[in-house]
């Protein structure tokens, strides 16, 4: 049987999200369909799947994400979707671990690729939210706009200083263990 | 002689992937032989692996073996230049290895 559920999950909250379907797997629901804020499930025995979700920069064109889905495949990993530039993938649990890197170094990378990008984020919404609030100066109605912009950018913001303490954390354990 | 263009020490996931590419090998094959080399202990994970060949292959250090183009499963040969790599590595973990027997008379 086949169950949508709708899911809003920031970018900072992707590790969260892994959790949530690994559980949902462990529930008997293996993720189907993943785009954005809409997951599909299908039954399957309880924990059947192991669940990976992961940004790269191989999803931006058609031929390398290819390539790296059947460099996938032939380990038995499965792509179960792609939105925008993340993946969602599963493999069948054996027991042991998925895990998409060996070191926490090749980890860091990866959530330094997501900082990056939640950065360019913050920039456009910045130059967006001062360009709004500049043109509604002479409006009587400023208010709304001046809350709704920075709700916005608090908003984008928070996101980023997420992400960031994903990638201190992450460093720490470098310093520690590698 | 040492290259002192080559950047050692290499990590072992690094040195465990040339090791097996002595012999054309695909990538699901590398998993398994790194697996076997390292009795069991050291399991490629797939980002991983994707990421040292996609790296190894822009140094010149492998290359694809064969020429099925259409072939999904693309086998890697190691080249001269990643075989030099190998070598000086291997002289570094023997020194390694060799400073800690006479150290603690193993």
């Amino acid at each position: 049987m086949r169950t949508t559920e709708w899911h809003f999950w920031t970018i900072d909250k992707y590790k969260e999200e892994e959790k949530w379907l690994n559980e949902k797997s462990a529930q008997g629901k293996a993720l189907v369909y993943a785009s954005g804020i809409k997951y599909v499930f299908e039954d399957c025995e309880k924990g059947e799947y192991q669940y990976k979700i992961m940004f790269t920069d191989n999803l931006k064109s058609e031929q390398p994400r290819k390539d790296f889905e059947s460099f996938l495949e032939e380990s038995g990993i499965e792509t179960v979707g792609n939105y925008l530039r993340w993946g969602y993938y599963r493999k069948k649990n054996d027991g042991t671990p998925f895990e998409m890197f060996n070191s926490k170094s090749e980890e860091l990378a990866h959530i330094n690729k997501i900082k990056n990008f939640a950065l360019i984020l913050l920039a456009v919404i910045s130059i967006v939210v001062v360009s709004e609030i500049f043109s509604a100066l002479s409006d009587p109605h400023i208010l709304p706009v001046l809350i709704f912009n920075c709700c916005v950018f608090a908003f984008v913001f928070k996101v980023n200083r997420g992400i960031a303490k994903l990638a201190k954390e992450t460093r720490q354990d470098i310093a520690l263990f590698e | 002689m040492a290259d002192k263009n080559i950047n050692t020490p290499l990590t072992e996931a690094v040195y465990y992937i040339l090791l097996s590419v002595t012999q054309p090998m695909h990538g699901y094959g590398i998993i398994q032989n790194v697996k076997e080399l390292s009795y069991g202990r050291l399991i490629l994970a797939a980002g991983t692996l994707y990421g040292a060949i996609t790296n190894l292959l822009a140094k010149g250090w492998i290359e694809t073996a064969g020429e099925e183009e259409n072939s999904r499963k693309k086998e890697y040969i190691i080249t001269d230049s990643g075989l030099a790599v190998l070598k000086t590595e291997l002289a570094r973990l023997e020194e390694l290895v060799n400073n800690g027997r006479k150290v603690m008379g193993e």
